[in-house]
């Protein structure tokens, strides 16, 4: 194994060098480096640099025209979007704002109203149905509410 | 040709599109070589192109005149094949090579096929090439990356973690690992 080794490392060698390696050397190289890990390991570093750099070695192709072309469409569409974002960026956020200002603003209001209104109901619900035809059912107005009261009252002579 | 790429930015930012146009046409076959290294169909690889390009012009406030525009270019054409690539990995396309490789080719081609190369014909490319995407797929998207940088491109290790945002220490650790990696599958498709 070990004269191989050496013959192994002898080929390489070579080759490095720009020297001819025969096509019988070449195969005994091969049966080598297939059994021996070491000499595997030996070709395996230059081998998966030179496999790399060759593979990568292919011409690139030029751009297509339709690249220029798409791209400078697609500037001119992020131009203006830009010009939109700037104005969204000056009153978009206000208006934004102002969306969900509005909406708490009117929640807060119909929700006062709807407690006034309920407790009114319930005020209401506390004067008689005699005072109610009397007031001429619910135009509640406390001031006349209360004049009417004093007004039975005094007809009533409490 | 520094004086003409500021000038040309200058001019972009001051609203003359035909200026990035033209900055477009200088710089894109650099952008589109690079873009090549990693994603080696053309359709695919000008759609990237343009989103490179699209980015560019986005940031080109951010341009930093002390430093060369096409080194400027080159670090974003480069991240963003970075991030493409952990895209892609993300959802892998299974793509089943139609070559089988037998382990006394591969010794072929890594002692003595790749010094040739302007020899081979475009089958023994088509293989080579081949077997180079077998084992560059089995690797994470910064191994991948580092080794085509600096085996493919001749980067230095403080040139690829420039270009690819990250320190040298992770691209030298990154590096390690995807040739030991590489070695492993070259070693298993021999035997």
């Amino acid at each position: 194994m070990k004269t191989r080794c050496s013959e192994t490392k002898d080929i390489l060698t070579r080759r490095d060098k720009g020297l001819p390696v025969s096509p019988r050397e070449k195969a005994a190289l091969k049966k080598h480096i297939a059994s021996c890990s070491d000499c595997r390991d030996r070709v395996l570093d230059p081998g998966l640099a030179a496999l790399l750099s060759t593979a990568f070695s292919t011409p690139v192709p030029e751009p297509s025209p339709s690249f220029y072309a798409g791209l400078s469409r697609k500037i001119e569409g992020l131009d203006s979007s830009k010009k939109y974002d700037l104005f969204s960026e000056l009153f978009l956020p206000v208006s934004l704002k102002l969306v969900p200002v509005m909406a708490a603003l009117l929640l807060m209001l119909s929700a006062t109203f709807a407690l006034y209104y309920d407790g009114s109901l319930k005020n209401n619900s506390r004067v008689s149905v005699e005072e109610r035809v009397l007031f001429n059912d619910g135009e509640i107005n406390a001031k006349a509410f209360l004049q009417e009261i004093l007004i039975v009252e005094v007809q009533n002579g409490k | 040709m520094q004086n003409d790429e500021t000038a040309l930015v200058r001019e972009t930012l001051a609203g003359n599109k035909a200026a990035f146009d033209k900055l477009v046409k200088l710089f894109a076959p650099r952008v589109f070589a690079i873009i090549y290294r990693f994603f080696s169909e053309k359709q695919q690889a000008e759609d990237i192109a343009q989103d490179v390009f699209i980015k560019a012009y986005r940031a080109l406030h951010t341009y930093g005149q002390e430093r060369p525009f096409a080194n400027w270019l080159s670090a974003i054409t480069t991240r963003h094949c970075y991030r493409e690539l952990k895209k892609r990995k993300a959802r892998p396309e299974t793509n089943a090579s139609a070559i089988s490789f037998d382990g006394s080719a591969i010794i072929d081609i890594l002692c003595f096929d790749p010094g040739s190369s302007a020899r081979n014909t475009p089958e023994q490319k088509l293989v080579i090439k081949e077997l180079a995407e077998k084992v560059l797929e089995k690797l994470s998207a910064r191994e991948k990356m580092v080794l085509v940088l600096i085996e493919v491109e001749g980067k230095s290790m403080k040139e690829t973690a420039a270009l690819m945002g990250i320190t040298p220490i992770n691209v030298k650790v990154s590096s390690f690992r995807a040739r030991k990696k590489a070695k492993k599958i070259l070693q298993r498709l021999i035997k």
